[in-house]
């Protein structure tokens, strides 16, 4: 039910970050350009390649975008792989190798898009495991937002201290988890205002004993399918306050979460008030596990149809996105998969039920042969719709001797929304985004420039990170600010068009997109915000001032609050 | 499909590149066939059974190099491997609207492409080319149903579907989700849950036919087809995969493939004297005495002990001092 009607204040007060000078991207189609040399951010992924071809090798890695110091921009932190860890002890356990290890960098925004590497100075974020994926939050409800990542090997958790130092709290928290892990989220399971936490488990894979697939030829070997290893339990860690967590996965109902598990994104499907998860399983079905609102989940992959394709398949599911993409003020889901599949869109009818809408939306033949990773549905082009971006790449670097119209290197895919959840894949307009072919895993969006519109990060399996700035939608997008994570907003036009955004962190695959609304009511000034935060009646929010465009900042004091705008950035 | 069918054996090629390839040797021989086409570049022939080799290996792209300018009679090839490569737009060009098979993949290229009302209109014309009682036809007529908002319709083609296979995992997923929505919750939860059952084993079947497809003389690659298709219950399809997998194993690969080949003979067809004879020709050819014990097993359940007495001093012989053979020894001699 809606909560309070509160008004807003509307001021002048414009101490927004310089907008960014125009690019010549005005003359081009392009959305993207690449800005990685300009940005300061050089960073390669090392994924220790091996002559066994082992399967961990192909997936990494994550990165996260989060404003670690507060200062009002996003840093970057990415996640690096190394040398290949050893066997340890029994299978599904992994040794440290002995010497200096390549460590995860941070990397600190000067509210332009320009970075450094602020690694050195950032205690233990500049980890050095095997690293996969990263989720962000405020662990322990310090104000400050925390990392937990998760490694081939012991995940970690670690705690920011808001300037930029970051403290492996791991041993302190209660988490202890040494296996293959992949996805994480923060997330309030329980509606009692700290982030737990869930983590999903992938393969048991025995380094000692490496399995040899593919073709004997010298030169044919390959990486193995996920089919040929057993699948690892997700964890639920529910937050008893303070970051203390408990392993409350069975207590929760979620024992029977053995699924090769990938991606995992919180969101209210069933629109009920609390967080579900929903976790893309790479060969076996997909789970969505619907809370109760007090922590407690039951599968519902059953009855949602969100398990397998419409063709009742199971796929590949890799990375994640959603996102309310026909309109109808509801989250689809949205799931990469590998080739000879499709990706996967998931279109919400309401009451927990999904279709598979991929075909109609005109997401199968161009999703046919990538291999799907990371993915973002966000209004790159500010027309009031979400688009969707997703990188491709390969886990088989010798795919080519298997089948000569597929690379290990990919070319990333951008689509446009016409506005009623079609899709149109759009080449020359990608720009950067997909003029490279890259190994790509990660895909995130942010404001890195703070020029109002999504930028990506890319990462790849051992290649360069990418920096791609967005030059096609700035200026005239709306901002809100102030929001906790996983909140639904609805944003009312003066003329009554509504549109509901998703306020993140989206994980994309194995990491955080920033958690922001930017978003446009395609030429209509904004009027009204309806708040649908998690475990909290709703809120409707008037404006005093129709914001065509610029900043919404929610600000609160106790149960009240107040909107304050800022039309220019 | 597209066996590599080398007629004109007056050729120097065909002979060396039939050898190769009927030895495994599917690279090396489409490597001999393209250095004599690069040899001979007007020798249709050669060039035509150079681009069907490619395309067994999935090599699309060297295939439809190699069938250019070959004429209509590789659009079959071409549109093929388009199709393979994701071209479906290009693919559509290629396909025939006569045969079956093609009329299939246009469907399916025209589903991916968005272009319903044309995949409807396909869909029309493989019925009248196959006839109503074409097992392919009633899951496509009922997502076609289904995507036109006939839920009744579409409910009447998926429990035809499941008639003709009952673990169809597109016609229990597809029904179980129509009955949930028109209120049926019971009714299609049952057939949700039992979409969840036959999955992992469908996705089984699936990863062990990829196998075959890499690798189809690979002996081992076939039996696991077999095991899945057993676990679904398909018990003719799965003898069919051990009988293939036997004649390709080798020696040292055929013990396992006749126990699973005897015990399906066995278990599933209650034929204890076929079992029997299967082991015994196993053994026969690899010299393994997993299973003449087996067969020894087998017939000692029945109390023919006589028999059990033979393969059990067979296993003997080979495994003189292995204790559990000395325990059925015994036992078939009335000693236990």
């Amino acid at each position: 039910m809606l909560g309070a009607l509160l008004c807003a204040c509307s001021d002048s007060d414009t101490t927004a970050t310089p907008t960014p000078t125009p690019t010549a991207a005005s003359e081009s189609p392009a959305w993207f350009v690449d800005a990685t040399a300009e940005s300061g951010v050089d960073f390669t992924h090392d994924a220790g390649l091996t002559p066994e071809k082992h399967l961990p090798e192909t997936m990494g890695a994550g990165a996260a975008l989060f404003d670690f110091d507060a200062d009002g921009d996003l840093d970057l932190y990415l996640l690096q792989g190394g040398p290949m860890r050893l066997p340890g002890g029994e299978p599904g356990a992994f040794a440290q190798p002995s010497g200096a290890l390549p460590g995860n960098r941070l990397f600190a925004n000067d509210g332009r898009g320009n970075f450094s590497d602020v690694s050195a100075h950032s205690g233990d974020a500049a980890h050095t495991g095997y690293a996969m994926g990263v989720a962000v939050g405020d662990a322990n409800g310090d104000g400050h937002l925390d990392l937990y990542l998760t490694n081939l090997g012991p995940d970690v958790l670690l705690l920011g201290d808001g300037r930029g130092g970051f403290r492996d709290a791991t041993r302190e928290s209660g988490i202890s988890d040494e296996r293959w892990t992949s996805g994480a989220v923060f997330f309030d399971a329980d509606g009692d205002r700290d982030l737990d936490l869930h983590v999903t488990g992938y393969l048991l894979v025995d380094l000692a004993h490496p399995l040899w697939c593919g073709d004997r030829r010298p030169g044919w070997r390959s990486a193995c399918h996920p089919d040929a290893y057993p699948p690892l339990q997700n964890r639920l860690w529910i937050n008893q306050g303070q970051g203390k967590f408990v392993d409350a996965t069975v207590a929760n109902g979620m024992q029977d979460s053995w699924g090769k598990g990938l991606g995992v994104i919180a969101c209210d499907v069933e629109g009920d008030g609390d967080l579900d998860l929903y976790v893309a399983n790479d060969g076996t079905e997909n789970r969505l596990w619907l809370n109760d609102g007090k922590g407690h989940f039951s599968d519902g992959t059953l009855i949602s149809g969100t398990g397998v394709d419409g063709r009742g398949m199971t796929e590949a599911g890799m990375g994640l996105a959603s996102g309310d993409v026909d309109g109808d003020l509801d989250s689809e889901l949205f799931v990469t998969n590998f080739d000879d599949e499709s990706n996967t869109l998931y279109v919400n009818q309401g009451g927990a039920m999904f279709e598979d809408g991929t075909l109609a939306a005109g997401l199968e033949a161009p999703s046919r042969m990538p291999v799907g990773f990371g993915t973002v549905l966000e209004d790159f082009d500010l027309d009031g719709d979400l688009d969707l971006a997703v990188t491709n790449g390969h886990i088989i670097d010798n795919i080519h001797l298997y089948h000569d119209g597929r690379t290990h290197a990919q070319r990333s895919q951008l689509f446009e929304n016409d506005g009623r959840g079609r899709f149109r894949e759009l080449r020359d307009e990608a720009g950067a985004l997909g003029a490279s072919m890259f190994v790509g895993r990660g895909l995130y969006a942010g404001d890195l420039d703070g020029d109002g519109d999504q930028d990506l990060v890319l990462t790849q399996c051992g290649g360069p990170a990418r920096i791609l700035r967005n030059v096609r939608g700035a200026g005239n997008s709306i901002e809100i600010r102030g929001l906790d994570a996983h909140t639904r907003v609805e944003l009312v036009g003066e003329r009554g068009r509504r549109i509901m955004r998703e306020f993140g962190p989206q994980p994309s695959y194995f990491g955080a997109c920033a958690p922001a609304i930017l978003a446009s009511l395609g030429g209509e000034a904004l009027v009204e915000l309806r708040v649908h935060e998690a475990y909290a009646p709703a809120r409707v929010l008037r404006l005093e001032a129709p914001l065509a465009a610029g900043i919404c900042v929610l600000e609160r004091s106790g149960e009240s609050w107040r909107v304050r705008t800022q039309a220019q950035r | 499909m597209w066996a590599l069918t080398l007629v004109l054996m007056s050729q120097a090629w065909s002979q060396p590149a039939a050898e190769l390839w009927s030895a495994g040797k599917r690279v090396e021989a489409i490597e001999f066939l393209s250095v004599a086409a690069a040899k001979d570049p007007k020798d249709d022939a050669l060039h035509r059974r150079l681009a069907e080799a490619e395309l067994e290996v999935h090599w699309y792209a060297a295939a439809l190099r190699h069938a250019e300018g070959l004429g209509p009679q590789l659009d079959p090839l071409r549109a093929l491997a388009l199709y393979r490569l994701g071209e479906f737009e290009r693919a559509l060009q290629f396909f025939s609207r006569e045969d079956p098979e093609a009329l299939l993949r246009r469907i399916d290229c025209l589903e991916a492409l968005a272009r319903f009302e044309e995949a409807d209109l396909e869909l029309k014309r493989l019925l009248e080319r196959v006839g109503e009682g074409d097992p392919r036809l009633p899951l496509l007529r009922a997502r076609s149903a289904a995507r036109l908002g006939k839920p009744d319709e579409a409910q009447r083609w998926y429990r035809r579907a499941l008639e003709t296979d009952p673990v169809d995992p597109g016609a229990l997923f597809g029904l179980g989700q129509l009955l949930v929505k028109q209120g049926e919750r019971e009714q299609g939860m049952t057939l949700l849950a039992e979409h969840r059952r036959v999955t992992p084993l469908i996705d089984q079947l699936d990863f062990a036919r990829r196998a075959v497809d890499l690798a189809p003389l690979h002996g081992p690659n076939h039996a696991s087809v077999g095991d899945a298709e057993r676990a679904l219950g398909r018990i003719d399809a799965a003898d069919l995969a051990y009988r293939r997998a036997s004649q390709l194993a080798r020696p040292e690969e055929l013990a396992p493939i006749a126990l699973r080949q005897a015990r399906l003979m066995h278990e599933d067809r209650g034929e204890l004297d076929g079992a029997v004879a299967l082991l015994d020709a196993g053994f026969e050819r690899c010299r393994d005495a997993r299973l003449a014990v087996r067969a020894g097993d087998l017939l000692l359940e029945v109390q023919r002990r006589p028999e059990a007495l033979r393969r059990f001093e067979a296993a003997a012989a080979l495994r003189p001092d292995d204790p559990q053979i000395a325990k059925r020894l015994r036992e078939a001699r009335g000693g236990d």
